[in-house]
């Protein structure tokens, strides 16, 4: 790929003489300050290293892979060996099964709860605005 | 850089054969380096608006992915070619990311990114040159930059874009009506400079 610009026929691009000199006047302004061989050497440092970096996961991927599965195994077994079976499975007696209907019924029964209660618990000037809100 | 950049060699269990296909492509990923080092570095600080650091980054991705991709590289293109192709959608991809998180954090672009200071030149004049550009669409932008700024050919550009010539010479045209509009004074500057020669 030939990109000399002694190479391109800039006129036959802008249209004009003048569009070229125009063209020519942003590149000379939009450009950066030349490299110099310092930030050449520290690009290419930064080059090698991050190709570097990028190469090293490959090699311990493998034992990450392993790692992970054999953790992942172990949190299956331990969290299988914690669900009760057989005999186990019903040896809830029947007063903790009342126990956990009367929990379960609690937190989902919206019955028996009514907001009207808590406002007597409020201040005055509260319980009055709950009052309004509530159309009481 | 004196090939310290290894492909083949680094993998364990390479035979000689792939030693010696590790070898040839890391002389030709030092060349490419050697080469385009410094045109890919102006190309991306002009694609992203004269942001240094942010050129650096895309540079930098940029030649990380045709090291990894240079092994699969058919030639169905000049390896310049190629190369310019993943530089351009690296610098778009970091445009894209940046629009993004300007948007998210409600912060402006040109706060402290702007063209740097130890660039040559008047930093308003610049200031107002990456604005202009900036006001370009990616098409226009792109297309401006690679032929009037980097002095790429219109077939050349074309085939880094992968778009049709008729696209890229249409493009160009309506970058440079936009440009004149907003850079009046330059363009008034560089016809009179014209008129007396």
């Amino acid at each position: 790929m030939s990109i000399d610009r002694d190479d391109t026929r800039v006129a036959e691009r802008t249209g004009t003489e003048a569009g070229a000199a125009f063209a020519a006047r942003i590149a000379e302004e939009f450009a950066p300050a030349p490299l110099t061989d310092g930030q050449r050497r520290a690009f290419d440092g930064a080059l090698r290293e991050r190709i570097e970096r990028g190469r090293k996961p490959l090699r311990w991927a493998p034992a990450l892979a392993l790692a992970s599965a054999a953790a992942l195994a172990a949190f299956v077994a331990i969290s299988w060996s914690r669900i009760p079976t057989g005999e186990d499975a019903v040896a809830r007696s029947p007063e903790e099964a009342i126990a956990a209907a009367e929990w379960e019924s609690e937190l989902f029964d919206t019955d028996s709860f009514r907001l009207e209660d808590d406002l007597d618990d409020l201040p005055p000037e509260y319980a009055a605005i709950g009052g309004l809100l509530l159309g009481g | 850089m004196d090939g310290v950049f290894t492909l083949g060699s680094g993998v364990s269990g390479a035979t000689e054969a792939s030693d010696a296909i590790g070898a040839d492509l890391d002389a030709r990923f030092d060349e490419l380096v050697r080469t385009h080092r410094d045109r890919a570095l102006r190309l991306a600080w002009r694609l992203v608006g004269g942001d240094a650091a942010a050129a650096e980054d895309v540079t930098q991705d940029a030649f990380v992915r045709a090291y990894r991709g240079l092994a699969g590289f058919r030639g169905d293109a000049a390896l310049e070619t190629w190369f310019f192709r993943i530089l351009v959608r690296q610098a778009y991809s970091y445009r894209r990311w940046r629009a993004l998180r300007t948007l998210w954090t409600g912060t402006e672009w040109t706060d402290g990114m702007g063209p740097q200071v130890d660039s040559p030149g008047d930093p308003g004049l610049r200031a107002r040159i990456a604005g202009a550009i900036e006001g370009l669409t990616r098409g226009q932008r792109e297309v401006f930059v690679l032929i009037h700024l980097e002095g790429f050919r219109v077939r050349e550009c074309a085939e880094v874009l992968g778009k049709p010539v008729g696209t890229v010479k249409s493009h160009l045209h309506r970058a440079l009506a936009h440009l004149r509009v907003e850079l009046a004074d330059l363009q008034q500057e560089a016809a009179e400079g014209c008129e007396e020669q």
